[in-house]
C-alpha cells in the first residue's frame, strides 16, 4: 500500500501535470485565433466556463470531445489524445508508447 | 435654471458591484454551502480552490484530493465584465446543475440537485453498513451461539431481512 507520504507526492504531480495540460490547452487555442467563448461555442458547450476550467487545470477534456477538440484548434485527434494522456495518466502513457 | 439636481453617477456607485475576476465576502459564504454539500456527497477529502477565465469572470472550484483529482463541482460568475450578471455553476464533467441570478439562488438548487444525486448513494452506504455490523450476528446464528438472546431481536422484519443478507 502507497504511504500517505507517496501518496500526497502522487498527488502533487497529478496536479503540476494537469495545470501543463491546461496550459497547453491554452497554447493550442491560441494560436488557432479562438477565445475561450468561441470554442465553447464551437464545441456546442452552454457556457464558456467549462473550457475555462480545463485551462486552468482542474477538470479533464473529456473523451467524447477530444476529437472536435482537436479539429477546432489543428491537430489531429491521435495526437491530441496521446498528448492529454501523457498529462492525465501518465503511467499508461508510459506503458503504451514509451520505448 | 434648475433646481433638480440628479446623481446618476453617485447611484450608479452605490449599488454593489461585482469585483472584476474575485468573489465578495458575501458570495464567499454561499460558495461555502456549495463547497458543504459537495463535501458530505464525496467520499474523500475535498478542497476549494479559486480563478478566473480569460474574460476575467470568477470561478471556484471543488476538487477531490483523491490521485485523479476529480473536480467535484464548480461555479461561475459570468457577465462581469459587462452585460447580464448570472451565476452558474456545473459538475466535473461541466453538465450545468444550477444557474440563477443571484449566487444564493443558484446555490439553493445546487445544494438540492447534489443532494438528490447523492442520496441512492447514502442508502446503499447505509444498507451495507447494517450489514456489515450484522454479519457477526448472521454468523452467530448460524453457529448456534445466540441462544434466547437470538428469539428476542429476530422479532424484528428488519433485523431478519438484514441477519439473511448478511448469512
Amino acid at each position: 500500500m502507497a504511504s500517505p507520504i507517496h501518496h500526497a507526492q502522487a498527488t502533487e504531480e497529478a496536479k503540476r501535470l494537469r495545470k501543463e495540460a491546461g496550459a497547453w490547452l491554452k497554447d493550442l487555442r491560441k494560436s488557432a485565433g479562438l477565445s475561450q467563448l468561441d470554442l465553447a461555442t464551437r464545441l456546442g458547450l452552454k457556457y464558456y466556463t467549462f473550457i475555462s476550467q480545463i485551462e486552468n487545470g482542474i477538470g479533464r477534456v473529456p473523451s467524447n470531445l477530444m476529437e472536435p477538440w482537436a479539429g477546432l484548434v489543428g491537430v489531429t485527434p491521435a495526437d491530441f489524445a496521446k498528448r492529454l494522456l501523457s498529462f492525465y495518466d501518465p503511467q499508461t502513457y508510459r506503458l503504451l508508447f514509451d520505448e | 435654471m434648475s433646481n433638480v439636481i440628479s446623481f446618476p453617477a453617485l447611484a450608479r456607485r452605490a449599488r454593489p458591484r461585482a469585483d472584476r475576476g474575485r468573489w465578495s465576502a458575501a458570495e464567499l459564504a454561499e460558495l461555502m454551502r456549495l463547497f458543504g454539500a459537495c463535501c458530505r456527497g464525496y467520499a474523500g477529502a475535498a478542497t476549494f480552490e479559486t480563478g478566473q477565465t480569460e474574460m476575467g469572470d470568477p470561478q471556484f472550484y471543488v476538487v477531490g484530493t483523491g490521485p485523479d483529482l476529480p473536480c467535484i463541482a464548480f461555479a461561475s460568475r459570468i457577465g462581469t465584465s459587462g452585460g447580464h450578471i448570472r451565476y452558474v455553476v456545473q459538475d466535473g464533467s461541466g453538465e450545468v446543475i444550477a444557474e440563477g441570478e443571484t449566487a444564493a439562488a443558484a446555490i439553493d438548487i445546487a445544494v438540492s440537485t447534489l443532494a438528490s444525486r447523492n442520496r441512492p448513494r447514502r442508502i446503499l452506504a447505509y444498507l451495507v453498513r447494517s450489514i456489515a455490523m450484522l454479519l457477526p450476528c448472521g454468523i452467530a446464528r448460524e453457529a448456534g451461539w445466540l441462544g434466547d438472546f437470538w428469539i428476542e431481536i429476530a422479532d424484528n422484519p428488519l433485523i431478519e431481512t438484514l441477519i439473511g443478507y448478511a448469512a
